[in-house]
């Protein structure tokens, strides 16, 4: 007995020492292990940022001369309405959870989420509201089409693909605060002894701060759609101005959510890029503290802007002057932000691997995304400019060339230590440049469009804009088919990537690095450092 | 901080984010109610 006990004990406790991941899918169903987890997530969004990018190119191959070629006008708008709740709700936030879940636990010496099961569920529950988006395309009426904004009344008005939609957004947001939840918790509660919150990695700041907003802002979306839902079916009139409800209120519920949500995009962002530049300047971040103030600043102010996104409903103009100097206001931490990350760089004995060109390039084209934000802040010039093009091109520069070329930087720069194998550098710097050629082609562009007049969300155009249509396209395609030598890289790089070294990039200095073989273990910090 | 300390902390932090987010969902609905 004493013996089978022994044998037992030593069994078990070297299979705990290298206890590696379950084989087959219930690995994948049953994992609580955050490296599992965050991978599952970078896929997802993967795969949903394909499929959206599907959906915009048939947009753009409808806007590629005037007329309407392809698509029925209703089928447009649904286009239009899921690739951006899509990209925004699929591609972008699930692909910053992945990093989340990833990095955080290894940049905080934590051996994994503080609530590891909730992790699961959280991503789980992607899955069955990815379903209800796409497949309400198939139902009779087709897809929701009122712009992803579901402003009523016409989202009262259409079928059942809305109540779909609805409740895609109720479960999406339950996953968005599950994961919240558990990334502030792992944050405030798990840190390693010795790392307090200002020795923390930007990465981590950044995704506090963002969890915290989107633990503020998800329940007001889901008490939006949630009164939609009650609009529709229940009798009730909260939007509904035939039974005395204003539709003007949907809009500042959901822009309240809105405006939060675009820095719930771009914050883990800029901390992605402050974990790189670094890296490849060889110098120490500039202006650390600055940076964690900024970011909680532009949180902070994100909450008193939300009306700039209806100039043109009819506020009074206080209201539109207040929202717009609010608005201008976060220019401050977002140029302190720009102004680190140039100074950082400034005089550093700089390399341009391909994690460091998506930086650079992030900054460059987020910094005309920033200002073509501060020309539509101005209410006068946004009263001509609300619902053209204009519009479209300045937060595809903040969304695709910010939160994605980030998300893509960033992915290069982890995978090393993620997979044990390094990417192919050309083919990094070609999907760069490709990727770089291809968005600025197909969206300034739109710039002009947008200054001429033409409006978004409409299939079919005056016979005056279509050259820069016509060129916008192009550059769609371009970007959209480059996005295959990334995922061509990926995969090479996962089955067949030279091994990478110990630290490729020899100025990182997050304890992922500095503390963790690579690729990092199945399990790590399960004896927590100490921090100096 | 002991293994213990540190469960029951994230614990009463998790929970008060939950309780949050509930209560903002539920207020905001409750206060259009008329």
């Amino acid at each position: 007995m004493s013996h089978a006990t022994t044998a037992h004990d030593h069994g078990h406790g070297e299979a705990h020492d290298h206890h590696g991941p379950p084989a087959g899918f219930t690995r994948w169903m049953y994992t609580t292990n955050h490296k599992d987890i965050g991978t599952m997530y970078l896929w997802f969004s993967f795969t949903m940022f394909l499929m959206g990018g599907t959906m915009a190119l048939l947009i753009r191959a409808e806007l590629f001369k005037p007329g309407l070629q392809l698509l029925d006008p209703q089928f447009f708008n649904s286009l239009t309405t899921i690739h951006g709740l899509v990209m925004v709700f699929g591609a972008i936030m699930p692909a910053f959870v992945g990093f989340a879940n990833w990095l955080i636990p290894m940049q905080v010496g934590a051996a994994d989420m503080a609530f590891p099961r909730m992790n699961n569920w959280s991503f789980w529950l992607l899955i069955p509201a990815a379903l209800l988006l796409i497949s309400s395309f198939f139902v009779p009426g087709g897809a929701a089409a009122s712009g992803w904004t579901l402003y009523p009344p016409l989202v009262i008005q259409q079928g059942m693909a809305v109540d779909m939609t609805i409740l895609a957004i109720h479960i999406l947001g339950a996953s968005s605060i599950m994961g919240s939840i558990n990334i502030v918790t792992t944050i405030l509660n798990m840190r390693a002894p010795g790392m307090t919150l200002m020795k923390m990695p930007l990465f981590v700041w950044t995704w506090l701060i963002t969890a915290y907003l989107l633990i503020a802002v998800m329940p007001v979306l889901a008490g939006a759609v949630t009164m939609l839902l009650t609009d529709r079916h229940f009798g009730t009139s909260f939007f509904n101005a035939a039974g005395g409800g204003d539709p003007t209120m949907f809009l500042h519920i959901f822009w309240f959510f809105g405006h939060p949500e675009v820095y719930i995009m771009i914050l883990p962002a800029f901390g992605i890029v402050s974990q790189i530049i670094p890296a490849f300047a060889r110098k120490p971040l500039f202006g650390y503290a600055s940076m964690v103030y900024a970011t909680a600043s532009i949180a902070i102010l994100s909450f008193v802007v939300w009306g700039h996104h209806m100039f043109t409903v009819g506020m009074p103009a206080a209201g539109n002057l207040f929202f717009m100097y609010a608005t201008i206001l976060i220019a401050v931490p977002t140029g302190v932000k720009i102004f680190n990350w140039i100074s950082t760089m400034w005089r550093g004995s700089m390399t341009f691997e391909t994690p460091m060109l998506f930086s650079i390039g992030f900054i460059f084209l987020f910094t005309i995304g920033g200002f073509s934000g501060l020309v539509l802040a101005l209410a006068p010039v946004d009263i001509t400019l609300h619902n053209t093009y204009y519009v479209v091109a300045h937060f595809h520069y903040v969304l695709v060339s910010g939160a994605l070329f980030a998300i893509f930087g960033g992915i290069y720069f982890w995978l090393p230590k993620w997979t044990g194998h390094m990417y192919n550098e050309g083919m990094g710097k070609l999907h760069f440049w490709m990727s770089m050629i291809g968005f600025n082609v197909a969206f300034f562009p739109q710039h002009f469009l947008g200054l001429a007049g033409m409006p978004r969300r409409i299939p079919d155009y005056a016979l005056q804009f279509t050259e820069w249509n016509a060129i916008s396209t192009v550059g769609a395609f371009i970007f959209g088919f480059s996005q295959l030598i990334f995922l061509f890289n990926v995969v090479s790089c996962i089955r067949s990537g030279k091994a990478a070294e110990q630290k490729p990039w020899e100025a990182a200095d997050s304890l992922e690095w500095t503390h963790l073989p690579t690729p990092a273990p199945y399990h790590t910090f399960e004896t927590a450092p100490v921090i100096k | 901080m002991t293994l213990d300390k540190q469960r029951k902390g994230a614990l009463v932090t998790g929970l008060v984010l939950a309780a949050t987010a509930l209560a903002i969902y539920l207020v905001l609905i409750l206060q259009f109610m008329r």
